[in-house]
């Protein structure tokens, strides 16, 4: 029987090895091209060897800053640090501030609500880098001069050149002896908080797991402490001037201009779409919960606590690790006010030795890697708190 | 008496509700009071700096550079065509969609009367500080116009502001307050027509036509660009163009890449997924970055791409990176189509090309609108980062403003700010309330039976 091309087409068969063949090919052309003219560019790594050039202070921890000495490799390293540094903060911050916002939304308080939606609104339309631009161009320029010494008595200094906190000093070399011990402290304080708390469940002896695990936490870091000659120690700020009359902080730890913009606009930013995550899982738990926790008698803390807020973490957890995704991406726009974190840091790199494929492709590393991080640290939150 | 007793009533009606809502138990009267001292101690500070202390006059002698930048003065024309258009058409929707005119009408009145008003005070205000100085060295004669660097010093003017946004497009000055006036009388003049073509004749397809012609809005922009440098797209004028352009390509992009997930053929499901997945692996920024950067480091393609303008190149990245998020929508307006819609079309003989475009994807489409409303507010806002790469949008005109006049204006940072912050938010604030009148609407319709 003699074949015509549109038999090919109309059975199934031929033509799914058709398509599938002509699709394949094509693209596997486009992929080729790309990376035969990638890999004709791409693997000289030398350039990573070559100094930064120019120092970038703005870190919030001394080893973070790049200096001009460092290998371009260290600098990119730090740089990435530098973005993780800011987007863990954010996300704590964020979180806790758009879970505020979010019960807000929900108040039977009109004015509290509305508060909460003018929040919401507020931020949420505003493009980030504007928010950014306005802290670091606008707000911080408005503070005083550091000669006013504006701040909390010793422990915070604010001025336009960014908010002076209290630190740690380490005073012998014990100090990391010390955390493994707080680390030891709160693994054994859990396990027997978790301990007791299962034995209170089966035999209904009270036996206070809360306040076993956490004395035991305390105590252990305390006799830890104590016994390691108190290795660590908080560094106050102060204002000093020095001998040639400049004005400067010794002491505590100078949040720049670019951290601490980049911290408030990425909080105040996804703050508010957080909160509309939570007020919309919380209003989809469902309302019988409420009638029939509130009828054996808990209290509203007690019925927001133990009855919603565990159901509403269910639907909540997914749309957060979108959004901490989000966030940990929308970092790179701190770069537009001279933050130290990884674009600008490559971009430098970039103008300095003309590596444009290997530098970004480290970028697109990083951003995989830290996304793949949240991702599954949310996964394994998400995997907790579903119903077993 | 008579006219006491609705005031009084309505006293202890307010004062009723606030014992019910505000003072109810001793925790939220605790609760409303320091609510009310935090909004009184924001609004006072806000208030205070926006009518007392700010100097708004940068922003209103600026206000063109806010809106279209360095667009030649004698080419505006072109952007009156696009308002005027674009108000008729909004206009013509709202009273065939809508067509409830009065509160509409009662809107437009009071924004008119405030801009036309205070907008009209500011020209006298600008022209009385206006000098020409006639400069004279090497035997020509240059007449130089400008405004009295002392209107900027002399701060209050909290009026002005009002004006500063109202489209302060182009110069002299006099023409401006001509125009506008007529834009409001075409957005007044236009929901009547558009009311009664509605009742003229009522069908579905006037309504979905006045929904595509706002399409049109988008190729009228472009065209009327033809024979303006690139150089010269700034500002919000930029802002639009790389979000309408961008916008629409994405959408195209983004609906053939969901089908290309939901494609019988392997190939074509795996070359989507990789793509969606990659491109929506790194920051918008990233993206952007490297389109600037790239000079010859792919190859041929790369080569001839780095030669395009930049401007175009953003356009190409914000269609090609929105499409990937707007896949990712789409899909789930795809995988919510129940079985039974892909099987009865396939039982009534339709090949999968019809199926799709007459059957799913209306439906799927129509299930994800506030969704894809929400991507394209997204993109309005990314047009924020164009101030990363060195191109002039409203973001970085702000920043060029104030560095430009800092010795007369310094410490004008936060009015600057504040009506660039307005000019986006009034855009994105605007397009969300459409996607949550989209989700009510859609709502009210009858759902499928499944």
């Amino acid at each position: 029987m003699k074949q015509s091309l549109g038999d090919l087409w109309y059975r199934r068969r031929s033509r799914y090895l058709l398509v599938n063949t002509v699709v394949g090919v094509s693209a596997a052309a486009v992929a080729l091209y790309f990376a035969y003219s990638i890999a004709t560019n791409f693997f000289d790594f030398d350039f990573l060897f070559g100094p930064y050039g120019s120092p970038d202070r703005t870190s919030i921890v001394p080893f973070l800053n790049v200096e001009a000495s460092d290998p371009r490799w260290i600098g990119m390293l730090k740089g990435a640090g530098n973005t993780i540094s800011v987007v863990l903060f954010a996300i704590a911050a964020s979180s806790f501030l758009g879970l505020l916002v979010g019960v807000a939304r929900l108040s039977t308080n009109p004015l509290v609500n509305r508060m909460g939606l003018v929040y919401v609104e507020l931020f949420r339309n505003l493009p980030l880098l504007l928010i950014m631009f306005f802290f670091a161009f606008a707000a911080f320029r408005a503070l005083p001069r550091i000669e006013e010494e504006l701040g909390v008595g010793g422990l915070l200094y604010i001025s336009n050149r960014g908010i002076a906190i209290p630190w740690l000093q380490t005073d012998n070399q014990f100090w990391w002896v010390w955390l493994l011990a707080v680390v030891v402290a709160g693994i054994v304080g859990w396990q027997v908080r978790k301990r007791r708390d299962r034995r209170e469940d089966e035999t209904g002896e009270v036996l206070r797991p809360n306040s076993w695990g956490l004395g035991l936490f305390a105590g252990i870091a305390l006799v830890a402490y104590l016994g390691l000659l108190m290795p660590i120690r908080p560094d106050l700020p102060s204002v000093t001037v020095s001998e040639a009359g400049f004005f400067g902080y010794t002491g505590g730890n100078l949040l720049g201009l670019g951290y601490i913009s980049a911290l408030i606009s990425l909080t105040l930013y996804f703050s508010a779409f957080i909160a509309e995550i939570v007020r919309g899982s919380i209003q989809a738990v469902h309302h019988g919960q409420t009638e029939a926790s509130a009828s054996l008698g808990l209290t509203a803390y007690q019925r927001f606590t133990l009855i919603i807020l565990p159901q509403a973490l269910r639907i909540m957890i997914p749309a957060l690790n979108n959004e901490f995704q989000n966030a940990n991406k929308d970092s790179t726009l701190a770069h537009a006010i001279a933050y130290g974190e990884i674009v600008l840091i490559s971009n430098r790199i970039v103008n300095n030795s003309g590596n444009l494929l290997q530098t970004y492709a480290f970028i697109f590393v990083v951003f995989v890697t830290t996304n793949l991080i949240i991702s599954f640290i949310m996964n394994t939150i998400n995997r907790n708190v579903q119903i077993k | 008496m008579t006219g006491q007793i609705p005031v009084q009533m309505s006293i202890a009606r307010g004062l009723r509700w606030s014992r019910e809502n505000l003072f109810n138990s001793r925790g939220n009267s605790l609760l409303t009071i320091s609510a009310l001292l935090v909004a009184a101690v924001l609004g006072f500070v806000v208030l205070r700096f926006v009518l007392f202390d700010a100097n708004w006059g940068l922003v209103a002698i600026n206000r063109k550079l806010f809106f279209v930048g360095s667009y030649p003065a004698d080419e505006a024309y072109r952007i009156w065509i696009v308002v005027f258009f674009g108000a008729a058409l909004a206009s013509l929707t709202y009273g065939v969609w809508v067509g409830h005119l009065r509160p509409y009408l009662l809107t437009i009145g009071i924004v008119a009367v405030i801009i036309l008003t205070f907008g009209l005070g500011l020209e006298f205000d600008i022209q009385d500080f206006e000098f020409t100085n006639t400069i004279e060295s090497g035997g020509q004669t240059t007449v130089v116009t400008g405004i009295d660097r002392q209107l900027i010093q002399s701060g209050g003017w909290a009026p002005g502001w009002l004006y500063a946004l109202s489209f302060g497009l182009a110069v002299p000055y006099g023409e401006t307050w001509l125009l506008l006036a007529g834009v409001f009388a075409v957005l007044a003049g236009a929901a009547f027509v558009g009311r009664e073509l509605a009742r003229w004749r009522e069908s579905p397809i006037l309504r979905q036509a006045f929904g595509a012609a706002w399409v049109l809005l988008i190729p009228l922009v472009v065209v009327l660009q033809i024979g303006i440098s690139t150089l010269h797209w700034e500002s919000v004028l930029l802002d639009f163009l790389v979000f309408a352009i961008g916008g629409i390509f994405s959408f195209v992009i983004g609906l053939f890449l969901a089908l290309g997930r939901f494609s019988p053929y392997r190939a074509i499901r795996i070359a989507s997924v990789g793509y969606i997945e990659t491109v929506r692996a790194a920051p918008l920024l990233v993206w952007l970055l490297f389109a600037t950067f790239l000079q010859d480091e792919l190859g041929p393609i790369g080569a001839a791409f780095s030669s395009i303008d930049l401007v175009f190149r953003v356009m190409f990245v914000f269609a090609f990176f929105g499409g990937a998020y707007i896949a990712e929508v789409v899909r789930g307006g795809l995988q919510s189509i129940p079985r039974g819609q892909f099987e009865a079309a396939d039982a009534i003989g339709l090949n999968a090309t019809q199926m799709y475009a007459f059957i799913i994807l209306p439906q799927a489409i129509k299930a994800v609108i506030p969704a894809i409303i929400g991507r394209f507010i997204a993109l309005w806002k990314d047009t924020a980062l164009l101030a990363a790469i060195s191109l002039v949008n409203t973001l970085e005109k702000a920043k060029k403003v104030l560095a430009g006049q800092s010795d007369i204006a310094e410490g004008a940072f936060f009015e600057v700010y504040l009506i660039v912050a307005l000019i986006y938010w009034v855009v994105s604030y605007l397009l969300s309330r459409l996607g949550s009148a989209a989700e009510s609407r859609l709502g009210e319709t009858p759902r499928q039976t499944r």
